[in-house]
């Protein structure tokens, strides 16, 4: 071949490329009326479902077109999308207080109060949780998932131990230390595969340790995370950790990822779980015939962990928000889908009975869930609907710096490299910060009725 | 023939300078503890991803007795299942198109850039190659939300096209400099013959320089493709449809999802790397001998 | 370490001789002016790419932007925050140790094995392939393996008892000696070539003075490959404040911060923390530091005369 042929075929293929690529960079025609939405589940059978009754079985008006993306990778795609003037039609965010303020003060969020009339949502959503996702007054997101924290534990394991779920802080630790002295891991935690697991121990720590009273107190300003109550709290708790309570041991704990804790569980070798129950849809690969074993999983109340502290404080969270971008090419629309997701009760018990899923929070009775529920999902909904004790999760009610930092430095306090009080301090300082900001969410009194 | 390995960044007047035919260096023999480290080291450096193969066809069970040891029973079904789940078809696809994209252009570009410093005596050519060499030691994180800002205001955001056209800008600097020693290296005869007879630059580039460069734009080629397949930051911040991810943004993302199944997600990254590993294996001398006669070895 | 692309040497163009005065339309169509029209697809592509881009990023890290919406301009107000953050100096203190880690030892690593090919007769192809091979597996993938080989169920840790990636005072190492698997491979390469370009005479001379083949290392390799050694040095100093994808995938910096680097510091603030002005300010910082790093260098290589 002359070079001259040689050279043409070269360019020539280069030309070809270049348009081929430019044909496909466009892609099929986007659908102007559909309603794009983007979610982060964690599990293919979600995600089948979600598409199938979901996605596609929304009546209208307009269709939804739907795309999973990864936990870690979600938050950071949305918001340089929504920084470039695109993004989804629905935004979900991990909570309404993550993001969610900076959105709104970027104008990508619409006010939801006018569809909140049309739609009656005020009547159909727990007061608390339309409370906290308000920013400056207005509605700006729906809580689309409510959950709580809970204790995780397999009967069968409890017996062999030859006790009983533990209620009070002596009772915990007795349970600890037994398990401790058999060579199990007392209670199953790690955080390999999400940093955010930090928080979810702080949740209790502060919360089960200190009390709800005192952390209502702190959010309004009027106690400081640096008394001696919060400070004692945290190292005790931090102290279960240096005991290898937690994991197995401190390093053991940033090493573990989620299914070696299921596995731990199930096989006996942990004594129990501490997290949130939306860990429920993740559990039946585990247990029972699907995991090809007949291991059960129940949960209970948070144990007291502190003087003066009840047994029953339920710490209310929204697991995720969303809210309707400004810019989306149809927001009647999207408010609309918006409605179906948080309100259609049949969708979300459906989901709920079938896959665990986590429902918002709307108001559920035993009655609403049929035969073939199970019962531990209708214990837990028909409980939280009456809860009088609540505590005050990170994610909903904390501020934004202030809970990328207890994120941030929790590990730094259970490797003994700074110590509770300092900890505290931080925590102190970023908050007055982001109070004089009046950047914290508006939390629910303690004892008052949350609906 | 292969090409010279040393006549290199022709410095004039350097000493060590020596003749193509002289590949064996150091006199002197080694004995058997030196074979012994070497395979040693060997073993090393391809035991980890020999491993990684067994712990693709070992069942669960296989898995969580030894993540060291050989599989009792040989899955190869595991590799059809991840094939599935991770949605490898779309992905090799679109790798492909990302490669093969990014490769063909970066070539021109290089090669009009390269010839341009290696025989147009370009004013302020020494300080535009330091100026190449300092953008390319940039933080990608730096530039990153800038760049996709302007990404979405073009409508390249979320396009294959989008992405190639940033690899192109991020690997056509190295591209240029080891294109540019390649050239520098080919006797001036031929061009200055050309030039005589009124042909002109781009004539010159297209018909003389570029046809003898062709070891030095293949391993361009291979490298710049090679870290095209590899990239993941930019990947996953630019292409979100489905349909558009290349393999190394499926395979990360399968690997955050799937965690509890580790022999999936290693029949997936098998998967992913076996393609160039493949191509590696049989164009290894060429890679291998470009990369080292483009410039580096001696000079 | 990952590169984004192959090194390779730079030397000076020859020095141009003067020329008469001529017109203008001359003057344009000389090779100095054209040469720069070849170059423009490369200016283009680069500046729309990274020095656009880089330049709105040093913007923003005077401003407190949160990467959503708008910037306000806060002056030096990031870069005084810098100086006083725990965890900028913690990354800095980590960039600085995985540079000296990667000047010690892949450098040592690969300028021994490649010594060692040049002295054996046969399978040095076959070693070399097999060094190499690491190299081109994405490093996605690279610490997938890595992470599989040490977990604490089924791996390494399990049978030393140790946790390599969730121990602070060995989470930094763990992770440096998986880069450095991935990476010394690629170093004997490019040694060995330069290697095989030292006049063997030397080596006679040298023999016949009696040395044995370790200072025949000294003596005739080393500085026989000066050059390649010396940007490789320059090479891994920029690239190693720019680590990243092994830290991310296998620890995001953690166990308590003990892994965390600049860029994943960086990164953090940019896409978690919501703070993409602090963010910008960190790029800077770094970007700075490459640039000094090359500036010494350059002025290092006029002063001796080196020729790369």
């Amino acid at each position: 071949m002359d070079l001259t042929r040689r050279h043409f075929l070269t360019s020539s293929g280069a030309v070809v490329a270049l348009a081929g690529l430019a044909a496909c960079g466009t892609g099929p025609a986007s659908d102007p009326s559909a309603i794009v939405m983007w979610d982060n589940l964690d599990n293919q059978d979600l995600v089948a479902y979600f598409q199938k009754h979901i996605v596609e079985g929304y009546p209208g008006p307009g269709t939804v077109r739907f795309s999973n993306k990864s936990t870690d990778t979600i938050d950071r795609l949305i918001q340089t999308s929504l920084a470039a003037g695109s993004g989804p039609d629905v935004i979900v965010t991990p909570g309404p207080s993550s993001g969610v303020t900076e959105y709104t003060k970027a104008g990508y969020l619409v006010d939801l109060d006018g569809y909140a009339e049309k739609y009656g949502w005020n009547s159909k959503l727990a007061t608390w949780a339309l409370d906290a996702s308000r920013v400056d007054g207005k509605l700006r997101t729906l809580p689309t998932q409510y959950e709580t924290m809970v204790f995780y534990y397999n009967p069968a394991t409890v017996q062999t131990m030859g006790t009983t779920v533990p209620t009070t802080q002596s009772d915990f630790e007795a349970y600890c230390e037994d398990a401790k002295g058999r060579g199990m891991v007392p209670i199953a935690a790690g955080n390999a595969d999400w940093k955010g697991a930090n928080e979810w121990h702080m949740v209790i720590a502060l919360n089960h340790g200190a009390g709800p009273a005192a952390v209502y107190q702190a959010l309004q300003g009027d106690l400081s995370w640096e008394d001696p109550v919060f400070v004692d709290a945290v190292t005790r708790y931090t102290d279960y950790f240096k005991k290898g309570w937690f994991g197995g041991s401190v390093e053991d704990y940033f090493t573990n990822k989620f299914s070696t804790l299921y596995e731990q569980l199930a096989n006996g070798k942990a004594g129990a779980m501490i997290s949130g129950t939306w860990e429920f849809p993740y559990l039946p690969t585990y247990f029972g015939p699907e995991a090809g074993n007949d291991d059960v999983w129940d949960w209970a109340a948070i144990p007291s962990l502190g003087a003066g502290v009840p047994n029953d404080v339920w710490d209310l969270a929204i697991g995720q928000s969303a809210g309707i971008n400004s810019n989306a090419h149809n927001v009647d629309n999207a408010a609309n889908f918006l409605n179906f997701l948080t309100t259609d009760k049949k969708v979300i018990l459906q989901a709920l009975v079938e896959l665990n899923a986590a429902p918002p929070p709307i108001d559920v009775e035993q009655s609403d869930f049929g035969p073939g529920a199970d019962p531990r999902v209708v214990r837990l909904y028909t409980t939280l609907s009456s809860a009088k004790t609540i505590g005050y999760p990170i994610w909903t009610f904390f501020p934004q710096q202030t809970e990328t930092y207890i994120i941030d430095y929790f590990e730094r306090v259970i490797t003994g490299d700074l110590s509770p009080a300092e900890y505290c301090a931080g925590i102190q300082k970023r908050f007055t910060r982001e109070h004089a900001a009046g950047k914290v969410p508006h939390a629910p009194e303690p004892g008052v009725a949350l609906r | 023939m292969s090409t010279p390995t040393t006549a290199s960044t022709a410095a004039p007047g350097r000493a060590n300078h020596v003749s193509p035919r002289s590949r064996r260096t150091a006199s002197g023999r080694a004995g058997i503890p030196t074979y012994v480290v070497l395979t040693c080291l060997a073993i090393f450096s391809v035991g980890p991803i020999v491993l990684f193969f067994f712990n693709a066809v070992k069942t669960q069970q296989d898995y969580g007795r030894s993540s060291l040891g050989l599989p009792s029973t040989w899955q190869w079904g595991n590799f059809s299942a991840a094939w599935t789940q991770a949605n490898m078809t779309a992905g090799i696809v679109n790798s492909l198109i990302i490669v093969v994209g990014t490769a063909a252009v970066t070539c021109v570009v290089a090669g009009l850039a390269a010839y341009a410093l290696a025989r147009l005596q370009v004013r302020g050519g020494s300080a535009f190659m330091t100026l190449l060499l300092v953008t390319s030691s940039l933080p990608a994180q730096m530039f990153l939300v800038p760049l996709f800002y302007a990404w979405a205001k073009a409508g390249l955001y979320d396009t294959r096209l989008g992405l190639v056209i940033i690899y192109v800008g991020l690997f056509s600097p190295f591209a240029t400099l080891l294109l540019r020693s390649f050239m520098l290296t080919l006797p001036r005869e031929f061009e200055e013959a050309a030039r005589i007879d009124g042909a002109g630059e781009l004539s010159v580039l297209f018909r003389i320089v570029l046809p003898n460069s062709l070891p030095g734009l293949l391993t361009v080629a291979l490298v710049t493709g090679l870290s095209a397949y590899n990239e993941f930051l930019f990947a996953v911040t630019f292409i979100q449809n489905p349909d558009f991810l290349p393999l190394s943004t499926t395979f990360f993302s399968f690997q955050q999802g799937f965690s509890q199944d580790y022999t999936l997600v290693s029949a997936a990254g098998f998967i992913m790397i076996a393609p160039m590993l493949i191509l590696f294996l049989a164009l290894q001398r060429r890679f291998i001998d470009g990369l080292s006669s483009s410039g580096l070895g001696g000079a | 370490m990952t590169t984004t692309s192959v090194p390779t040497a730079i030397s000076t163009p020859p020095t141009q001789t003067p020329r008469p005065r001529q017109s203008v339309r001359a003057r344009l169509s000389k090779p100095r002016v054209r040469g720069w029209l070849f170059l423009l697809p490369l200016i283009v592509v680069n500046a729309v790419v990274v020095i656009v881009p880089s330049l709105f990023a040093v913007y923003y890290s005077f401003t407190d932007w949160s990467g959503i919406g708008p910037a306000t301009f806060t002056g030096l107000t990031n870069y005084r925050d810098l100086l006083s953050d725990d965890e900028f100096l913690n990354g800095l203190w980590h960039n600085i140790v995985w540079t000296l880690f990667f000047l010690v030892v892949p450098m040592a690593m690969g300028l021994f094995g490649a010594y060692a090919l040049t002295r054996v007769k046969r399978f040095r192809l076959l070693f070399r392939v097999l060094f190499f091979i690491p190299y081109i597996v994405a490093s996605v993938v690279n610490a997938s393996i890595w992470e599989s080989i040490l977990n604490t169920q089924s791996g390494l840790g399990h049978v030393l008892g140790v946790n390599p990636l969730g121990n602070p005072d060995l989470a930094l190492w763990s992770v440096m000696s998986v880069n450095n698997w991935a990476w010394w491979g690629f170093l004997v390469v490019v040694f060995l070539a330069a290697m095989q370009g030292v006049n063997p005479s030397l080596y006679e001379a040298a023999k016949l003075d009696g040395a044995g083949p370790v200072r025949q290392f000294f003596s005739v390799t080393l500085p026989g490959i000066r050059p390649t050694f010396a940007f490789l040095g320059l090479m891994t100093i920029i690239w190693s404040f720019l680590a990243f994808d092994y830290v991310y995938v296998m620890t995001q910096g953690g166990p308590a911060g003990s892994t965390d680097l600049l860029s994943t510091l960086l990164y953090r603030d940019a896409f978690t923390n919501l703070s993409a002005g602090y963010a910008s300010a960190v790029g800077v910082v770094m970007a700075l530091i490459s640039t000094v790093v090359v500036i010494v260098y350059l002025v290092i290589r006029k002063v001796k005369d080196w020729e790369i």
